[in-house]
C-alpha cells in the first residue's frame, strides 16, 4: 500500500519535472500552429496601410535543409510578420538530410491540406510532380541549372527559382581576396563545400561563387569544370594552371569527421584562407583559433552568413592574433529572398501563375538577389536592426512585400520582381530601414 | 612450467595492466607508422591534436560508460542520444541564461540527463515495455522537445562567457579522474555495484534473494543520463554549438560509442570496466584521429567511417568467436604436448 503511494508519488513528481522542463524551454516562441490563429484573426490589426486584408488563409509547407540562423529568422519572418499580415498559416519541417524526406514531408503537408511548397532543399523534377498531382503550388530556392528538368518539364503549377545572383557573390568573394590575398596565392586556400555534393542549392550556388571569385582574381584555369568540382564529395585539390593550392572539403558539420579533418588539413600549414560555403564560421571556430594558437599563423576565415547574435558574437570575438574569429561573411538579405519566395507563391494561389511566375518566354520565372558582403564590426554595426527578429524589423517590411503581390499591383510580371530585387543592396536597404 | 609462465603468473596485475596499456598504444602505433609512411605527419602532431584527443576522449568515454550502465544487464536503452540531446540544449541554455559558464552549463546538463534517463527508466520498470523499444519511443519524445524549444537552435557555445574552460586541458584531466573515481566507486566498491553485477548474472536469483532490481534500474538509468549529457557538454564544446535532430537520428551517436563500449569491456576481463571503457575509447579514439589526418591525401570522411565500422566488425567477429580461437589454440598446445612425449617415449625406448 505504501509502496503504492510512494510510485504514485514519484510518477507525479518525474512527470512534473518533465513537464516544468518543457516549458522552460519553449518559452514565448510562436510555433506555426498559434501563427494561423494569429494569422486568422488578427490580419487587420497587423496591416498598417490601407489596403483590404486578405480573407482566405493559405496554408504554406516549408522544407529546410538546414538549422541555422537563416532557418531561424525565416521562420521569425514567416510566423511573426508574413503570417498575420496576409492571413498565411506555415509548416515548418524539421532538418530534411534527402530527397526521400523532402518527399514524405511534401507528402505530409499534402495531407495536412497545404496549398503551396517552398522548398529550401531539393530542386527536382519529382518534388514538382508530386505537388502537380496533387494541386500544390510548388516553389523552390535554387537555379535553373541544377534541374533542367523543371525548365523542359510541364508543370503548370510550378513558379520558379529564386537565389543569389552567383556572379555577384564571386565578385565578394574576389574584391575580397584583392585586398587580403597575396598576389600569387602561395598562401593556400582551403574551401569547405558543404553539402553541395548533396546538392544543396545554397552551398552549389556559394562553392561556385567562391572558385570564380578565385579564378577570377589568379585568373586561373581549372582542369576540370566548376560543376565536376562542386559536385565532388572527396576531399580534392583544384588542379589548375598556375598550381595554386585550392582544396575542397565537403561534408556537414555535423557528421563527426568534418572537424577532424578541417583541423588536420588547416595543421599542415598549407592553408591561410579557408573559405565556406555554408554557415560554419561559428562551429570551425575552436578548430581554427587552437591551430593559429598552436602554430602562431593567421588564418583568415570568409563565410556564408545569417544577420543574427553568432553574427555579431564572431565579429566582437577576437582569435589569438587580434583579428575577430571571421574576416568576411556574405550575408544574404534573408527577409528579401524570403518575401520573394513568398510573393511568388502567393501570387501563384491568387491565381496569377501564368502571368507573375511566367518569363516572356513563358518559362518559370528565376529571381536573382545581392548578397551583402561584411568585413568588420564597423560594417556589422551599420547593419544593426536589420533582419532583427527579436525586434520584428525587416528589410522586406510590408511595402516591399506588397510591391510584388498581384493583390497590389494586378499587372506585375517576373521582370518587375527581379528589378526590385536586383535593387537591393547596402545604400537602398539603409535608406528603407531609415525610413523605417 | 616454464619462468615466462611462472613470472606471468606471479606479476599478474602487472600483466593485466600491460594488456589494458597495449591496446591503445598498439592502435597508436598501426596509425602513426601509417600516417608517418602515407601521409608525411605524426598521429599527434602538435598540442591541437593532444586537446581534440582530450576533449573527446572524454565525450567517448562518458558516452561509452552511459551505455555501459544498462547494456551488461540486458537492457539496451536506445534513448541515450536523445537524453543527450535533451539535457544539453535545455540544461545547457539554462545555465547560459543564469551566466553559469562553463562548470554551469556541466552541471545543469548533468542534472536534466538524471530527470531525462530516470524518466525513461520510471517508464520502463513500470510500463515492463523492453528496453529497445522503449527507448525509440522515448527517443522520438526527447528529440522532439529538443527541437522544439529555443527556437530549433539547440545549444549554441560560440563566445560565450566562461565556456572556454570546458576546452582547458588540465579541467578535462580533472572532470575524468573525478568520473573514473565516482564511477569505480559504484561500479565496484558500492551496495548499486554489488546489485547491478548479481542482477547481471541472473536477474530472478537476485531478486529472490532480496535484491530490488526496479531500484536498480532506476538507479542505472539515471546515472547513464548523466554520463551522456556529459559527453554532450564536451562534444558541443568543440563543435561549439548542438543542433536538435528528429527522426531517431540521436541513434547515431547510440552506435557511434557502441564501438569504444564494446573494445572497453573486452579490455574490462583484465581490469574493470571503468578502466576497460577508458582504454577502449583511446584505442578508438587513437584510430579516429589517425583516419581523419588521411583527409590530407584526399581521403574523404565516408571512407574513413567506412574504415572504421569495418575494423568495429572485425573485432566484434574475433569477439564473439574468442572462445573458438582459444580452443584452436589449446587443442594446438595439446597435439604438440601429445608428440612432444610420444616422441620423448620412443626416444627412451630406443636407447
Amino acid at each position: 500500500m505504501r509502496k503504492n503511494v510512494l510510485k504514485r508519488a514519484a510518477a507525479v513528481v518525474l512527470t512534473g519535472a518533465m513537464l516544468l522542463v518543457s516549458l522552460a524551454g519553449c518559452g514565448g516562441t510562436p510555433s506555426s500552429a498559434s501563427a494561423s490563429t494569429v494569422g486568422s484573426s488578427s490580419a487587420t490589426s497587423a496591416t498598417d496601410s490601407g489596403a483590404p486584408a486578405p480573407t482566405k488563409q493559405f496554408v504554406i509547407g516549408v522544407a529546410e535543409a538546414q538549422a541555422n540562423d537563416e532557418v531561424t529568422t525565416r521562420r521569425a519572418y514567416f510566423e511573426n510578420f508574413i503570417a498575420p499580415t496576409y492571413n498565411v498559416k506555415f509548416i515548418f519541417s524539421e532538418v530534411l538530410k534527402d530527397d526521400a524526406a523532402v518527399k514524405t514531408f511534401i507528402e505530409n503537408c499534402i495531407d495536412s491540406g497545404v496549398d503551396a511548397i517552398i522548398d529550401f532543399k531539393s530542386n527536382s523534377a519529382q518534388m514538382a510532380r508530386l505537388c502537380e498531382e496533387n494541386d500544390v503550388v510548388y516553389t523552390v530556392q535554387g537555379i535553373p541549372d541544377m534541374a533542367p528538368e523543371l525548365m523542359e518539364g510541364d508543370f503548370p503549377l510550378f513558379t520558379g527559382w529564386s537565389g543569389a545572383d552567383n556572379a555577384q557573390v564571386g565578385n565578394l568573394f574576389r574584391d575580397w581576396l584583392e585586398a587580403n590575398a597575396s598576389e600569387d596565392g602561395s598562401e593556400g586556400f582551403l574551401v569547405s563545400t558543404s553539402l553541395a555534393a548533396q546538392g544543396n542549392v545554397q552551398h552549389v550556388e556559394v562553392s561556385r561563387a567562391i572558385l570564380e571569385g578565385l579564378q577570377e582574381k589568379y585568373e586561373l584555369t581549372y582542369e576540370k569544370t566548376i560543376d565536376e568540382l562542386v559536385a565532388s564529395s572527396e576531399t580534392t585539390n583544384v588542379a589548375n594552371d598556375k598550381n595554386i593550392l585550392i582544396t575542397l572539403y565537403p561534408g556537414s558539420p555535423n557528421k563527426e569527421t568534418w572537424l577532424p579533418g578541417i583541423s588536420s588539413l588547416l595543421q599542415s600549414g598549407k592553408y591561410a584562407m579557408f573559405l565556406s560555403s555554408g554557415q560554419t564560421y561559428n562551429q570551425s571556430a575552436t578548430a581554427v583559433n587552437e591551430v593559429e594558437q598552436a602554430f602562431g599563423i593567421d588564418i583568415k576565415v570568409a563565410s556564408i552568413a545569417a544577420f543574427s547574435t553568432t553574427l555579431t558574437t564572431a565579429f566582437n570575438t577576437q582569435d589569438p592574433n587580434g583579428n575577430p574569429s571571421v574576416d568576411m561573411v556574405t550575408v544574404k538579405p534573408s527577409s528579401a529572398l524570403n518575401a520573394c519566395l513568398f510573393a511568388t507563391t502567393y501570387n501563384a494561389l491568387n491565381g496569377a501563375i501564368d502571368t507573375a511566375c511566367r518569363d516572356a518566354d513563358g518559362n518559370a520565372a528565376n529571381y536573382r538577389f545581392q548578397m551583402i558582403s561584411i568585413t568588420s564590426p564597423e560594417e556589422l554595426a551599420m547593419t544593426e536592426g536589420w533582419d532583427d527578429r527579436d525586434t520584428g524589423t525587416w528589410i522586406a517590411g510590408k511595402e516591399f512585400v506588397d510591391s510584388m503581390l498581384v493583390t497590389n499591383n494586378p499587372d506585375i510580371t517576373p521582370e518587375d520582381i527581379n528589378k526590385i530585387m536586383a535593387s537591393l543592396n547596402v545604400e537602398s536597404i539603409s535608406a528603407m530601414m531609415e525610413k523605417a | 612450467m616454464s619462468k615466462w609462465q611462472d613470472f606471468k603468473k606471479k606479476h599478474i596485475l602487472l600483466m593485466h595492466a600491460a594488456f589494458t596499456i597495449a591496446v591503445p598504444m598498439a592502435v597508436w602505433l598501426v596509425m602513426e607508422v601509417l600516417n608517418s609512411l602515407i601521409c608525411g605527419v605524426h598521429t599527434m602532431n602538435s598540442m591541437v591534436d593532444w586537446t581534440t584527443l582530450m576533449r573527446n576522449l572524454v565525450s567517448s568515454f562518458c558516452f561509452a560508460l552511459g551505455l555501459n550502465c544498462n547494456l551488461p544487464v540486458g537492457r539496451m536503452d536506445t534513448s541515450t542520444g536523445s537524453q543527450m540531446y535533451l539535457a544539453c540544449i535545455i540544461g545547457g541554455n539554462v545555465a547560459l541564461s543564469l551566466n553559469l559558464g562553463g562548470v554551469g552549463v556541466l552541471m545543469f546538463s548533468m542534472l536534466l540527463g538524471m530527470v531525462a534517463g530516470g524518466f525513461t527508466g520510471f517508464l520502463f520498470i513500470n510500463l515492463r515495455i523492453l528496453p529497445m523499444v522503449l527507448g525509440l519511443g522515448i527517443s522520438l519524445v526527447y528529440e522532439c522537445i529538443s527541437f522544439s524549444v529555443y527556437d530549433q537552435q539547440g545549444l549554441s557555445l560560440f563566445g560565450k562567457q566562461g565556456v572556454g574552460i570546458l576546452s582547458n586541458k588540465l579541467f578535462i584531466v580533472l572532470v575524468t579522474l573525478l568520473i573514473m573515481a565516482v564511477m569505480t566507486y559504484l561500479f565496484q566498491y558500492s551496495s548499486f555495484g554489488y546489485n547491478r553485477r548479481a542482477i547481471q548474472g541472473n536477474q530472478k536469483l537476485a531478486n529472490d534473494a532480496g535484491i530490488n532490481i526496479y531500484r536498480n534500474a532506476l538507479l542505472c538509468y539515471m546515472t547513464a543520463g548523466a554520463l551522456v549529457a556529459i559527453a554532450g557538454v564536451f562534444d558541443t564544446a568543440y563543435k561549439s554549438n548542438l543542433v536538435p535532430v528528429l527522426g531517431m537520428n540521436s541513434n547515431s551517436t547510440v552506435f557511434a560509442n557502441m564501438f569504444p563500449m564494446a573494445v572497453g569491456v573486452w579490455l574490462a576481463k583484465k581490469s574493470n570496466p571503468v578502466i576497460g571503457i577508458l582504454a577502449g575509447s583511446l584505442s578508438v579514439q587513437f584510430l579516429v584521429l589517425g583516419l581523419a589526418k588521411f583527409t590530407n591525401v584526399g581521403m574523404s570522411d565516408y571512407l574513413q567511417t567506412c574504415i572504421k565500422y569495418s575494423v568495429w566488425l572485425v573485432f566484434m567477429i574475433y569477439r564473439m568467436n574468442e572462445d573458438k580461437f582459444q580452443f584452436m589454440k589449446d587443442k594446438r598446445s595439446r597435439v604438440a604436448l601429445a608428440k612432444a612425449t610420444r616422441a620423448k617415449r620412443m626416444a627412451a625406448a630406443a636407447a
